[in-house]
């Protein structure tokens, strides 16, 4: 059965003992996967147009090739399937698998089926793409600030663009990550349980754009939140951190 | 206490600390204030750990007082970004801090960690102490024809993608002459590239005179290109629009920027700074020298 071919990218190469099992349990695999190939494949090659994550074959691919995608269970009984490319972005699940502890159902209590629907979407359009070491490397353990404008012209150095985004992935997940308050946060926390540092990264980095440059009141009304300092409490707070307040 | 109704309050205190340091120091600061709740995770040692540069150099023995308890991430930023007392390195040539809006670090070099050509012969420059300065010593400009300050810093030693400015800092006295004109040269380089520019350590401001006429004041040692009119009247100049003009800063110092450069990071090399005023051939005087100063540059 051949896979529709990937939208956004080269499609990727079999394995050259390609594995008929694999595709028949690929393609018996649940509808969460999307467009995106379960079956039988080594990550992309490196190609120029590539992103800026190093892609190598995965060892583990052909055996996860091999195998059904595993089942998670949400707090209300509801079963989410996952497949296992994409259960790799997840270090819980990724031990699980390696442990060959991930054939039967997996609870995932205090995540709603709903948000667990969310979650492995992102991790099935991520999965394929997902090199854990060159996330590691790409992520900065001291995040940097907002970007600053571009260097003015007078600047020495010239500031060379490079995509490091061809599969669309930063738009993707733009729009993925636009829900209401209380959706983003319920995604957050079920990142935090199944330790997806990228989903927990777009996550918390979306509530940091918005609490970035607003005044307390206006991030209590975005986000609701009750005041209970005392105005002398609060008053102080303000004098103590006065340079933060001075526009 | 009432208990939280707030959808924001089932995020547990590290995962709002983790996003609170994704923002910016300010943006902690100012979190504080929401709620309590708010004010434990941004006050956290693990917001303000990513607000502070990896890498610090060493600092002078002494300069960062050791209390009982040890201070907090977020008490070490501010004091290390406390712009008014900056941190001497061990040489005690170079001070740092840390620019409070981003962590980036920033230098003064020193007088004496400059290269100032003839700064060693007593009858051109001296070196007198200076109570508003941090460094023990400060230069202070005699007379010199060659008027040749330059300075570098190693890339390692600022933040990575971040634009810096250089800037001369110093003052001018009364009895200033030749520092007006002709203007100055100022060029920053980063390996092999390098962009220099036009500036003016003393700029009047009135209007008289027309834009990079010669003053009559100016005597120059070796004899000028014949096609310059003098003038019987000692009158300011006016520069054209683009040579670069002195600022006043807040400590009473002036400051002259000298241009700008990112710093990608990563590299190895050096940051190479100069202010220099050799073809005129004119006698300058009245300048003192405390540094010059590389720090972030505001955008916009």
């Amino acid at each position: 059965m051949d896979s529709t071919a990937d939208p956004k990218g080269k499609r990727p190469l079999y394995q050259e003992d390609g594995l008929a099992y694999a595709r028949a349990a690929a393609a018996a695999a649940s509808a969460t996967a999307a467009a995106a190939p379960d079956e039988e494949e080594a990550k992309p090659k490196p190609k120029p147009s590539s992103s800026s994550e190093e892609a190598k074959p995965e060892p583990e691919a052909e055996d996860q090739a091999e195998m059904p995608p595993l089942v998670l269970v949400a707090e209300d009984g509801v079963e989410v399937s996952i497949s296992r490319r994409a259960a790799r972005m997840s270090h819980m699940l990724r031990l699980l698998m390696e442990d060959s502890c991930a054939d039967g159902p997996i609870p995932a209590p205090n995540v709603h089926s709903d948000i667990l629907d969310l979650v492995v979407q992102y991790c099935e359009k991520h999965g394929p793409y997902y090199d854990p070491e060159a996330s590691e490397r790409a992520r900065n353990p001291f995040p940097p600030f907002p970007v600053e404008l571009t260097p003015t012209v007078s600047s020495i150095k010239p500031v060379t663009y490079v995509d490091p985004d061809p599969h669309g992935l930063k738009d993707w997940d733009k729009d993925f990550i636009s829900l209401d308050n209380s959706t983003l946060f319920e995604v957050i926390l079920a990142a935090n349980y199944l330790n997806i540092e990228d989903l927990l990264d777009l996550g918390t980095t979306t509530v940091a754009d918005m609490m970035r440059g607003k005044k307390p009141e206006e991030i209590r009304e975005i986000f609701e939140i009750e005041n209970d300092y005392t105005p002398e409490q609060e008053a102080e707070l303000r004098k103590e951190n006065a340079w933060a307040f001075e526009d | 206490m009432e208990p939280a109704t707030c959808e924001i309050a089932r995020l547990p205190e590290e995962l709002l600390s983790a996003a609170l340091a994704r923002t910016s120091p300010r943006d902690a600061c100012r979190a504080a204030a929401v709620s309590p709740a708010f004010r434990d995770a941004a006050d956290s040692d693990a917001v303000w750990a990513c607000f502070l540069p990896r890498d610090l150099p060493p600092l002078a023995d002494g300069e960062l007082l050791h209390p009982a308890t040890p201070p907090s991430k977020k008490d070490l930023f501010l004091r290390l970004s406390d712009h008014d007392n900056p941190l001497l390195l061990p040489d005690k040539l170079v001070s740092m801090w840390l620019d409070r809006e981003t962590g980036a670090k920033c230098y003064m070099l020193s007088a004496r960690d400059l290269t100032i050509i003839w700064g060693d012969t007593p009858q051109y420059w001296t070196w007198i102490p200076l109570p508003d300065s941090r460094f023990s010593e400060c230069a202070q400009l005699l007379h010199v024809c060659w008027f040749d300050i330059s300075g570098k810093i190693p890339c390692k030693m600022l933040s990575q993608d971040t634009v810096y400015a250089a800037y001369i800092v110093f003052k001018v006295n009364e009895n200033s002459l030749g520092l007006d004109y002709p203007v100055q040269e100022a060029s920053i380089s980063v390996g092999v590239t390098s962009l220099t520019r036009k500036v003016c350590l003393e700029h009047n401001d009135e209007d008289e005179g027309e834009a990079g006429a010669v003053p009559g004041h100016y005597w120059p040692v070796r004899p000028h290109p014949p096609q310059r009119t003098r003038r019987r009247n000692r009158r300011a100049v006016r520069h054209g629009e683009n040579v670069g003009r002195p600022q006043k800063r807040a400590d009473g110092w002036m400051e002259l920027e000298l241009g700008e450069f990112f710093n990608e990071g990563g590299e190895d090399g050096e940051v190479s700074f100069s202010l220099m005023e050799t073809k005129g051939g004119n006698w300058k005087s009245g300048l003192i020298v405390q540094g010059i100063e590389i720090r972030r540059k505001k955008s916009g």
